[in-house]
């Protein structure tokens, strides 16, 4: 048993990652914490679902769609919530406020529009299970993990590779020095904001397909773990983030193996808990606790 | 005088006055605490425990719930002494959430069935008094030494440490009188409500306190109570427009980020954590 | 006084017409009001629109009920503030309402303290009635009378069943009781040993550890409670990883959802309850007819028990001689309570023949119902 636990923490974690990479980019080139992130993430599905029964697509088509709508929605987001309060320079709570806003509108337009309880993809697109050994897999699982690993693979080229993607890392590290070097910070937070809300829908939409359980409240749940696991792989760390989303999921599914499942979440935050007290910094991240 | 329907909404209006200004104490003292709905849940419990079990009037089962919330609120206080800005943020939702998971898998307070049956005790009069008394607290306290110390806190720690102020006892006493605030919040809704169980007290809960606090702003004690005022309030007022009602409160959440980032009372600009 | 736009519109347009018509009950009962409590936004707001497609159904068959609605949102705060308006500031007679057990946990009191009679159509939490008597009634069957029924018929199709897991939603409280207590009861009762259970929460997504476990304990039959969506999720994951043993799950999963989610996985569970869309009888299937050309979605049991609960209230205001007049208030509300505690044998147009037993609690039949070729059908 302990091996299909084991990929199946694996399959919940890369989810995970891909929304934990998102706080940590917004985090990173904005210092932010992006609260409706979650709610991102559940408009993805949404989309993605929308997609496949108009067109009568595939989840290919499906995943492709909820990337483009998610960043869309994320540019949209940063301009009306994000931008406005940057020019005033307020305290940190203010831009918290104004994501907290964000989420409360996104969820009533997802029950208006979807209806407030959990909807599924149609079953022709039914998962196909193989079993290897001891492991039962199923073909939407790799899916997923496929796409996180692609999705992950493609943002560290993109972040190391293209000039946009390191002009991203340098507003991180000051945004002075990047201003001063002549990088418009507007448009690297706007591609940011774009990159980070398309890998959150892009997790949900894997996230549909594999549970088939979408509502307009299931981004409550994973924006919660999504900043734990940031803040597990070190803030604004976006390796540290995919490390730490595979493993949150492994032990939030050995806990539920071998604990009480409703104690889960408890043992998932005091494992945080106890990082935070011995190990601030998380998993990956280096030098001082800011 | 007021009809029933006012004097509940007045009284739910109370709570979230003393739920918000218990929050304004560590908030104030840098400490940023999502967790709140935790120690709201302790005092609810065991204020019940004490008035349902043992037979003890309302003053006594606040007190009784209030101090096992300040005694908890103690005993976070002291790890997060260490721990800043956004860490703090989720250490202290991390507590929340085990405080509720706790209440749910916990047997003798009938896990998610919550407790029910409890006495209506809760008056306006008495929510009133002790939000006025907590206000009258947070005034007095603002000119005594251990305000002007959690001021300099606010404004620059290491000068304030420099200055002579123990950073440790103003920080874990801010925090642990918080959680006492709130954990009487919480014996006086349950006394209202008349039943409790854990999903009352979760992260949506905290949040919606922290949310107040930072409505009204930091500027001044008063940032609570007009916080508590518009959350409390506004959804009552816009029931006419009852099908967006979410829409139109988040909307004026934006609005106020942009327009008033400090909150609507707005005073002193707070440092970036 | 606030009354939902929409409702106090047609309300007025429903007493107006009644008053013309000159009806058969005299027009002066046609002004005893009536509270509606649902969630319409928020939490559960998608059961609030089945429900107000059952009142407008209701409206249209001539149900001259004058009903004052609110949204509660889900949320008990606004349950305790709006049924206190109810009772003091809109005069009803009686309330129909809220949809959550835990609405009901704090409105109940509330109910108690004003003296006025209030129905549940849908709060399937044990024991929230009979804690406040005599005014408070619920018109939703509770597990403690399914089961029985539902264990007996799922043993006798599956003879080789002799120990179980069970898989339960402890964050839901209906589920976590119909799961903890009263299922393995019925199940030990019969000879059944539980080997484990296994629990979720309310909201999960991902049920394959708690399966993967299920797996490796080798049970010959699963036992699922839940609400619909946990349930129909659990069942899918339990075919997934390829467990073959035969199903049975509580009443939670009731609702024609529980298929359209679970799809080809929902095939052989078995499950109990009193309403059935795909119910033969005649009556039902017509009232099912004209619903699905109101809504595009089936109804679920939220709609059916509101209907019937309003037919019992209107049976109630008609018959008990409720005058609607501000000084008869207190009166009529007694009448009110008095006439619903009487109800036996009453036959409501959905869910059948109801009676009110001493603790409020609605009686009917049970059906134990299992789904063949993506229908609920019943177990003869």
């Amino acid at each position: 048993m302990l091996l299909q636990q084991l990929v199946n923490g694996l399959m919940l974690g890369s989810t995970y990652s891909l929304i934990a990479i998102g706080y940590a980019l917004i985090f990173g080139v904005l210092g932010l914490v992006h609260l409706a992130h979650g709610e991102v993430f559940m408009m993805g599905a949404l989309i993605g679902l929308q997609i496949v029964l108009w067109l009568h697509a595939g989840p290919a088509v499906a995943l492709v769609g909820a990337l483009l709508g998610t960043a869309a929605l994320g540019v949209l987001i940063e301009l009306t919530a994000f931008r406005p309060i940057r020019a005033r320079n307020g305290p940190i709570f203010a831009p918290m406020v104004s994501t907290i806003g964000v989420g409360l509108i996104l969820q009533e337009v997802a029950t208006k529009a979807f209806g407030g309880e959990q909807v599924g993809f149609p079953h022709r697109l039914e998962p196909v299970t193989w079993r290897l050994g001891p492991v039962t897999i199923s073909s939407v699982q790799l899916l997923i993990l496929g796409t996180a690993l692609v999705l992950m693979l493609a943002l560290h080229l993109w972040v190391t590779r293209t000039r946009m993607g390191m002009a991203m890392r340098a507003s991180a590290e000051s945004t002075l020095t990047a201003r001063l070097l002549g990088i418009s910070t507007d448009r690297v937070i706007l591609v940011t904001f774009a990159v980070a809300s398309a890998l959150a829908g892009a997790a949900g939409v894997l996230v549909g397909l594999s549970f088939n359980a979408i509502s307009p409240f299931m981004g409550i749940d994973m924006g919660v773990k999504g900043l734990a696991i940031m803040l597990l792989g070190g803030l604004g760390n976006i390796y540290g983030a995919m490390v730490g989303g595979l493993l949150l999921g492994a032990i939030e599914v050995l806990s539920v193996a071998y604990l009480a499942s409703s104690y889960r979440d408890a043992f998932v935050f005091g494992v945080m808990i106890l990082i935070l007290l011995f190990r601030p910094q998380g998993l990956f991240g280096v030098g001082q606790v800011r | 005088m007021i009809d029933s329907y006012w004097e509940s909404v007045l009284i739910f209006l109370g709570i979230n006055t003393v739920l918000a200004l218990s929050l304004y104490l560590p908030i104030s003292a840098g400490q940023l605490s999502l967790g709140h709905g935790g120690f709201m849940a302790i005092g609810a419990y065991v204020s019940v425990i004490c008035t349902t079990w043992l037979g003890w009037p309302l003053v006594a089962g606040l007190a009784g719930g209030g101090l096992a919330a300040g005694l908890a609120g103690a005993v976070v206080g002291f790890p997060a002494l260490r721990i800043k800005g956004i860490y703090l943020i989720i250490l202290t939702m991390g507590f929340g959430e085990i405080v509720r998971i706790f209440f749910l898998n916990f047997e003798p307070t009938g896990q998610a069935s919550g407790i029910g049956g409890i006495k209506h005790l809760t008056t306006l009069p008495l929510v009133t008094l002790v939000a006025a008394l907590m206000l009258l607290c947070l005034m007095r306290f603002r000119d005594a030494r251990i305000g002007r110390a959690l001021r300099a806190v606010q404004e620059d720690e290491v000068a304030a440490e420099a200055m002579g102020v123990d950073l440790t006892r103003v920080k874990v006493g801010a925090f642990a009188l918080g959680a006492l605030g709130a954990g009487i919040g919480g014996g006086l809704y349950a006394h209202h409500a008349l039943f409790i169980d854990p999903a009352q007290f979760g992260f949506f809960r905290s949040a919606e306190i922290f949310l107040i606090v930072v409505l009204g702003g930091l500027g001044s004690y008063w940032g609570p109570v007009v916080g508590a005022a518009v959350v409390t309030l506004l959804p009552e007022l816009l029931r006419f427009v009852q099908e967006w009602r979410m829409t139109v409160f988040g909307t004026l959440l934006i609005l106020c980020a942009v327009l008033r980032p400090a909150g609507l009372l707005s005073g002193r600009r707070r440092a970036a954590a | 006084m606030v009354s939902h736009g929409k409702f106090a519109r047609f309300a007025l347009a429903v007493l107006t017409l009644s008053a013309l018509a000159l009806g058969v009950a005299g027009p002066a009962s046609a002004q005893a009001k009536i509270g509606v409590l649902m969630p319409l936004s928020g939490k559960g707001a998608s059961y609030g629109a089945h429900q107000q497609v059952a009142i407008k159904m209701f409206q249209d068959k001539g149900g001259a009920l004058n009903l004052v609605v609110y949204d509660t949102r889900g949320e008990n705060t606004d349950a305790i503030n709006l049924t206190r308006k109810l009772i003091g500031s809109d005069h009803v007679v009686a309330i129909v309402g809220p949809l959550f057990s835990g609405e009901s946990e704090v409105t109940f009191p509330v109910a108690v303290q004003g003296k006025t009679p209030i129905i549940t159509p849908t709060s399937a939490k044990p024991g929230i009635a009979a804690a406040n008597r005599p005014w408070a009634f619920r018109n939703a069957l509770t597990s403690d009378k399914l089961d029985g029924a539902l264990v007996e018929k799922w043993l006798a199709a599956n003879p080789g069943v002799k120990k179980v897991v069970i898989l339960v939603d402890t964050k839901d409280a209906v589920s976590k009781s119909d799961g903890g207590i009263v299922l393995p009861a019925a199940l030990k009762d019969r000879g059944v040993t539980v080997i484990d259970s296994i629990s979720f929460q309310t909201g999960d997504i991902d049920y394959s550890a708690q399966v993967t476990k299920a797996k490796s304990l080798n049970p010959d039959g699963l036992v699922v409670a839940a609400l619909y969506n946990e349930g129909a999720n659990v069942v899918r994951e339990l075919r997934k990883q390829g467990l073959t043993q035969p199903i049975v799950a509580g009443l939670g999963i009731m609702d024609p959802r529980f298929i359209e989610l679970a799809g080809p996985a929902a095939e052989g569970v078995m499950t109990v309850n009193d309403f059935w869309t795909d119910n033969p009888d005649p009556a039902v299937a017509r009232w099912v007819a004209e619903y699905k050309q109101r809504s595009p979605t089936p109804p679920s049991n939220a709609a059916a028990l509101m209907y019937d609960t309003l037919d019992i209230v209107r049976a109630c205001v008609e018959k008990s001689g409720v005058s609607g007049k501000p000084d008869d208030l207190e009166k009529d509300r007694e009448r009110m309570r008095d006439c619903l505690s009487r109800v036996k044998d009453y036959k409501a147009p959905v869910t059948g023949s109801t009676t009110f037993n001493a603790d409020g609690d609605a009686l009917r039949q049970p059906v134990v119902l299992v789904v063949r070729k993506g229908k609920f059908e019943s177990v003869r």
